[in-house]
Parts: C-alpha cells; structure tokens; sequence
C-alpha cells in the first residue's frame, strides 16, 4: 500500500513542480510585456491520510494562481497617463503654433507691422516719393501675407485637431467594444479556469490604460469581475454594455462658432449625452479646437486665433479711418477719393482675408497720405498713421507692439505650462510606474531561482516516483 | 523594493532622453547665440524682449528720419544763405546806383539787377530728392493750380507782363505753393514743423521781396516816360530817395532771410542732439535687450561640455544597467 501511495506523492509533486515551471516560465517570456503582471503559484499540502493509525501528508497541489496586480496603482497610473498625454498634446501643439508664429524672431509679426508702420513716418519726410510710396506697399503686401499665413497655419492646426479627434473617437469606440468583449470573457472564464480569467484581467487593465491616454476615466469593478468606465461621471461602459461615442460639430449661426463636442449614444434607446473629459488627449484637442485655435471663441478664454484677428483688425481699421479721408498725390478734390489701405473695408477683418486694397494696389501715387486735395508735400496721413505706434488707445490701452508683445507673452506663458506640466505629470508617471513595476514586474533572477526551485522539486519528485517503483518491484518478485 | 527590468531600463531610457534633449538646447544656444530659443523659455522674459525690441527698431527709424531730415536742413541752408547772399548783392548794386560815377551805367545795373531776380527765383525753386523746398505742401508741379497764366511748373516764376505806369517792366513774380507748414514725427512723442514757408522768405504771399526787386529794377532800368535809361540818364533826387527807401526795405527782408537762415541751423542742431540722445538710449537699450535675451556663451558652453561628459558618461552606465542575469552563470 505504502509504495502505490508514494507513488501518488510523486505525481502530485510532480504536477505542481511542473505547474510552478510553467508559471515561471510564462513570467520569464512576458518579462517585456507591457502591463503583464507577474504570477506565482502557491502551493499548499493536500489533505492528509490515516495510515497505521497515524495521520500522514499526501502529498501537494496548487493552491492559488497569485497575481500581483494593484487596482490602487493601476488607478493613479492611470490618472497619471491622462495627465501626461494632456500635456505632450498641449505642448506639441504649443510647438506647432510657435513654429506658425515663427516667434522669438527678429522677423515676426511684431516686427514686419513696426517697419510697415516707421515707413509712413518716413514717408512724411518725402510723401510725393513714388519709390517710398511703392516701398510702403511692398511693406503692406509682405504684412498682409503674414497676417494670412499666421492665420491660416492657426487653422490648419484646428483642422489638424479635429481629424485626430476623429481617429480618437474611433480608436476610443474601439477600445470600449474590446473591453466590453474582455468584461464578457471574465465572467465565463471566471467559472472555468483562474488562470484565463487574469491574463484577461491583465489583457483588460492595459486597454483601460490605452483608454486612460484618451480621456481621464473612472473605474468601478462589479462582483462578477466586470469593469464599469466613467468619463467626468458619465458612464461609457457599464459591465456588459457598451456605449459609442460621436464627434459632433454644432455651428452657432449668429456667431458663426464652430464647437466639437462628444456624444454618448446610449445602446438601448439611442438617447444622447455630452461627455466633457477633463483630461487625456481627447480633452486636449478639444480645448484648442473650441478654444486656443478658435478665431470666433465667445468665452472670453484666451484665444490665440482670436486675438490675432484683432490686432489684424485694429490696424486695418485704424489705418483705413484715416486713409479715406485722405487725398492721393494727383487728387484736386475738393472730396476724398474714399480710398482704403487694406481690404475688406467692411465689417470686422479677419487675419486670414487682409489684403492690399484694389484701389491702391499698383497706384503708389494714390495712396492717401495727404489730408488736403493738391498738396502732394502734405503729410497729415502719414504722420497720423505713424503714430499709430505710440498709440495706447490702438487696442485695450496698448500700442500694437505693446498689444502684441504681451499677446506673445500668454503664448509663452501657455507653451512654458505646457512643458513644465509634462515634466510634472512624467516625473509623477515614472514614479508610479516604478513603484507598479516593483509589484508587479518581472525580476529574471528571482524567475531563475524559482526556475531552479521547481526543477529540483521536479527531480526529487522523479526519484520520489522511482523509489516507489523499485519498492513495488521488490514486493512483487517477493514471491520468485 | 524589487528591482524588474522595466523598472532598471524604463527610468534610464527617460533620463538618457533628457540628457540629450539638455545638450541639443545648449548647442542652439551657443550656434545661435540667444538664450531664449523657444515661446516657453523664459515667458517672463517675452514681452520685455519684445517691447525693447521694438522700441530699438522704431528708434532706429527715427534716426533715419532725423538724418534724413538734417540734410534737408542743411539742403535749405544753402539756398538761403544764397539767396540772402543775392539780396545783398542787390543792395549793394542799389547804392552803387546812387552813387555820381555810376549813373551813366544805370541800364547796366538794371540788368545786372535783373539777371540777380532770375538766380533768386531759381534758388527759390530749389528741391531736395525732388521735392521743392519752399512751395508749402505744394510739393511737385502737378498740384499747381493749371489756371495761373504760368508758363513753367515751378512755384515761383517770373512774369513778363504788359509795361504800365506804376510797373514799366511789366515783371512780375508769382508764387504757386502754398504756405502750409510740412510737420514732422522725430520721436516717439513730439513732432516739429520743417520747412520754411514762401511768405517767411519773401514776406506776404512769398512775393513781397520780389516786388520790392523789380521796383529796384524799374526805377534803375526806365525813365518816368517808360524808355529805358541811356548813357546820359541819371537818377533824380525824388528817385534817389525812392532807391533809398527800396533800398532799405531789401536790406530789411536780407535781415529777415538771415534771422530764418539760423532758425533753420537752429532746427539742424537741435535734431542733430535729439539724434544723438536717440542713438545713445538705442545703446542702451540693445545693451538692456542683450542681458535679456543674448546667452552667457561661457556659462553655455561649460554647460554644453557639462552635458557632453554626462551623455558619456550616461551612455557608459547604460551598458552596465542592462547586466547580466542569473541565468548567465546556471550551467
């Protein structure tokens, strides 16, 4: 009897010592898999056995797959992945704006409007110079097409965030129907196999943390094991069901604003919700689409679109309220010619449409500089246009280098948070990745002990099985 | 704590990134020479930078303007200083046509006098880079007006009228511009009056001078009956003492021509100080503008090599980190 329950033993040893290897060998070739979490197994001894009237072990099997994975750290990882992918958005597109600004420069906006400017100032020195005079309108052609390329970079890195909102979305859609799919295969492999159900669990943390890159979420766990996703106390995912996200743009028709904004459809009766996420790529591209890059904002938030359009504005207006009451070096009067600098002359000027009036264009000598008709040596326009540069009534109470200057100051401050909040938010990333990492990380060296453990478990098991079958060969040729 | 292999390469990789993103800065900074390389640099440094860059390029505009305007300064110096000088010239010829030894040669004088009148309109007429000096804001010959009976397109010109009893030459000069003053901005704040008007040459209507000259004329160059003076025509005294008077007169428009002459200079020198100031805050400011915005090249570039040993350095040790494993040394 003793030499079959020897062998019973040894072949419970040697399937746990074999799981062991299994588990460590599983560890060693996932040691570079992002969001793995370590396993172990742990073994306990099996019930034990009355034998000569004395209780003896049976031997062991596996008790529990141990996994490490910490729903605390997960979390603050994840909260922290949204922050950090806030941050890299923000400052990317910081980067794109400043590379379109093309500031700090000696030839910037700032720059190319003072020269345009000092011109009229010189030209009050000698207002009947046709070359001054064709000088001043290749200054305001060079001018113009800087106001039209500024602006029309700004839009096109809008129009740059609204396409990769729509990649979001769908790469967001996505990921909820996988994880929706996992919380599925959690519940069915939760009554078979623990194994299965958390290498799903790991599976489903690293698509919670794709989706955490998106927009910050909430994650709640039910007891059958699946995950409920919150986004800003919106439910996106509640256990087995799913909801699908939409970008959708509205258009104010008095203003012309355009606004992006998400839409929840809900699954079961198409009923929709805005989600407004805080954080995450998703929410950033949505700030500077409804608001950095958005030349009609009306939330009064800082708008670099927007102010450009009006200091564009401001100059046009400001030099076309005096140039059309001004006469052209040929003009005899006795009215002004109504002639303008800069087109439109109507309305409100938005940086991406000023232009050189048609009226002016190719006529230097008609450009209104003088305040009387027949007095090409009058310079009363010129000079009330070159002191537009001193003037602090220009827009709210600074002159245009001073509006400017602090205008690129908010840049600056904007793009100076941007990389300092990376930096932060990395910093606080690693950390908490670190500090995971050492729960749930793979060590090779403690992989290559266990290896070792459970190989020579495995062997002694061997022996175990031998014994015990030369202990049966004894007894059976006890007979011969 | 437990040491995995991601929490060993994950923290090298982030600060191998940075040392190289440090020293790629350092490198800009010294090839350019500027501190501030980026809008997120020194944000409290931005608009400062901007402003003062600015204002040094508006100074430097006004400097032009000033030189520019210096020159005309001077370009009417000239002028009046010749003009002035040809008054005095016709002063002189004035009196010498008192005088008994010249009286047989008064027709000579008349048109030596005339030939004087002539300069003076022409140096009336002067222009600087084409624009005339001292026609107001009348400033090029298309803004005359067409209806005067002129004959050229300049603003003082000459007349040959018919002869009459109070005028025997029937010359008359008239004046086409205007008397409007030509204003200047030479700094940020202040703007000066330039030119120098017709009627403060040439008194009223900017022709006064030239009546008191061709009064002179007249009476040198004609008899009461209207013929022109021979060689045994003298001046009567009634005529002497009506040369006297005119005489007088011219001096007192020379007088005046030489009060506006350094009026004129006084005006140079003045915008040739404010120059000066401007070109002496522009020092001050670029200097200012530097501190803000140039780089320390020493401190940069013992920072640069500071980040060259560190990546070296970083790089060596990344070759250690990735060490061996245990399983190196299991037969």
């Amino acid at each position: 009897m003793a030499g079959f329950y020897s062998l019973e033993i040894g072949k419970r040893a040697l399937l746990a010592q074999r799981f062991g290897i299994d588990i460590t060998s599983n560890n060693i070739s996932n040691v570079n898999t992002p969001g793995y979490s370590r396993r172990t197994s742990i073994l306990t001894e099996t019930d034990p056995s009355k034998s000569q009237n004395q209780y003896i072990g049976t031997g062991t099997k596996v008790a529990l797959l141990q996994n490490f994975r910490s729903e605390l750290l997960d979390k603050e990882v994840r909260t922290a992945n949204s922050q950090v992918r806030s941050m890299q958005i923000e400052q990317d597109l910081y980067q794109k704006i400043d590379a379109v600004l093309a500031e700090p420069s000696e030839n910037g906006l700032n720059e190319l409007t003072n020269k345009f400017l000092s011109t009229f100032n010189n030209l009050a020195l000698i207002p009947d110079d046709i070359a001054q005079r064709q000088f001043l309108l290749e200054q305001a052609h060079t001018l113009a097409e800087r106001f039209n390329s500024t602006a029309n970079g700004l839009s096109e890195i809008r129009n740059d965030t609204k396409f990769s909102l729509n990649q979001q979305i769908q790469n967001a859609n996505k990921l909820i129907q996988e994880i929706v799919e996992l919380n599925k295969s959690i519940v069915n492999s939760k009554a078979q196999t623990n194994s299965e159900a958390q290498t799903l669990v790991d599976k489903r943390a690293t698509k919670l943390e794709e989706l955490s890159n998106l927009f910050g979420i909430n994650v709640s766990y039910n007891e059958d094991g699946t995950a409920n996703v919150f986004v800003n106390g919106t439910n996106i995912i509640t256990s087995q069901v799913g909801s699908f996200l939409k970008l959708n743009e509205s258009v104010n028709n008095a203003t012309g604003e355009k606004t992006l904004e998400i839409l929840k459809i809900n699954p079961e009766n198409q009923s929709t919700t805005i989600i407004t996420p805080q954080s995450g790529e998703i929410a950033t591209n949505l700030k500077f689409y409804n608001i950095v890059l958005d030349d009609k904002e009306s939330s009064n938030s800082f708008s670099i679109a927007k102010q450009l359009d009006e200091f564009a504005n401001a100059l046009v207006q400001s030099i076309n309220s005096k140039t059309i009451t001004g006469y052209g070096i040929n003009d005899k009067g006795p009215q002004p010619p109504g002639r303008t600098f800069f087109e439109p002359n109507i309305g409100y000027v938005s940086a991406s449409l000023i232009k050189v009036s048609k009226d002016i264009e190719d006529k230097p000598e008609d450009i209104p500089l003088s305040s009387k008709p027949a007095e090409p040596g009058n310079n009363d326009i010129a000079r009330a246009i070159g002191r537009i540069l001193e003037d602090r009534s220009f827009l709210d109470g600074q002159n245009p280098s001073e509006f400017y200057a602090n205008f690129l100051g908010k840049v600056s401050y904007a793009t100076s948070e941007a990389i300092n909040g990376l930096n932060t938010s990395k910093l606080i990333q690693s950390q908490l990745e670190t500090q995971r990492e050492s729960l749930i990380g793979v060590n090779l060296d403690e992989e290559a002990i266990s290896l070792i453990k459970f190989q020579k478990a495995f062997e002694a098991a061997s022996r175990v099985i031998n014994t015990a079958n030369e202990m049966l060969n004894t007894i059976i040729n006890l007979g011969r | 704590m437990r040491v995995t292999q991601f929490s060993v390469i994950n923290p090298y990789k982030q600060n191998l990134e940075e040392v190289q993103n440090r020293r790629f800065k350092n490198q800009i900074k010294m090839s350019t020479g500027k501190e501030i390389i980026g809008l997120g640099d020194a944000p409290e440094k931005i608009p400062d930078v901007k402003k003062i860059s600015a204002l040094i390029q508006q100074n430097e505009d006004y400097l032009r303007i000033l030189d520019d305007q210096i020159g005309q300064f001077q370009q009417t110096e000239n002028y009046l200083q010749a003009i002035s000088d040809k008054m005095e010239k016709i002063r002189q010829l004035a009196i010498d046509g008192t005088q008994v030894g010249n009286m047989g040669n008064l027709s000579v004088l008349g048109n030596y006098i005339k030939g004087i009148i002539t300069d003076i309109i022409r140096d009336a007429n002067a222009d600087y880079n084409g624009s005339f000096l001292f026609a107001g804001t009348k400033t090029k010959s298309q803004s005359f007006d067409p209806n005067l009976p002129n004959s050229n397109d300049m603003p003082f010109e000459l007349i040959e009228g018919e002869s009459t009893a109070q005028n025997r030459s029937g010359l008359s000069v008239i004046f086409k511009g205007n008397q409007e003053a030509r204003i200047l901005n030479k700094d940020q704040k202040t703007s000066e009056k330039v030119n120098t008007t017709a009627d403060e040459i040439f008194g009223e209507n900017g022709t006064e001078v030239f009546s008191a000259l061709i009064d002179l004329y007249n009476l040198v160059m004609f008899n009461e009956d209207g013929t022109t003076r021979g060689p045994n025509d003298v001046l009567r005294v009634d005529e002497v003492e009506k040369l006297n008077k005119i005489q007088e007169k011219i001096a007192s428009f020379s007088y005046k021509i030489n009060q506006i002459t350094s009026r004129n200079g006084g005006r140079a020198n003045r915008f040739q100080i404010l120059r000066d100031q401007i070109y002496e805050e522009n020092n001050r400011l670029k200097e200012f503008l530097s501190q803000k915005n140039d780089a320390d090249i020493a401190k940069t570039a013992l920072e640069l090599s500071k980040d060259e040993y560190a990546l070296q350095y970083s790089l060596q040790v990344g070759g250690r980190i990735l060490q061996n494993s245990l399983f190196d040394f299991l037969k």
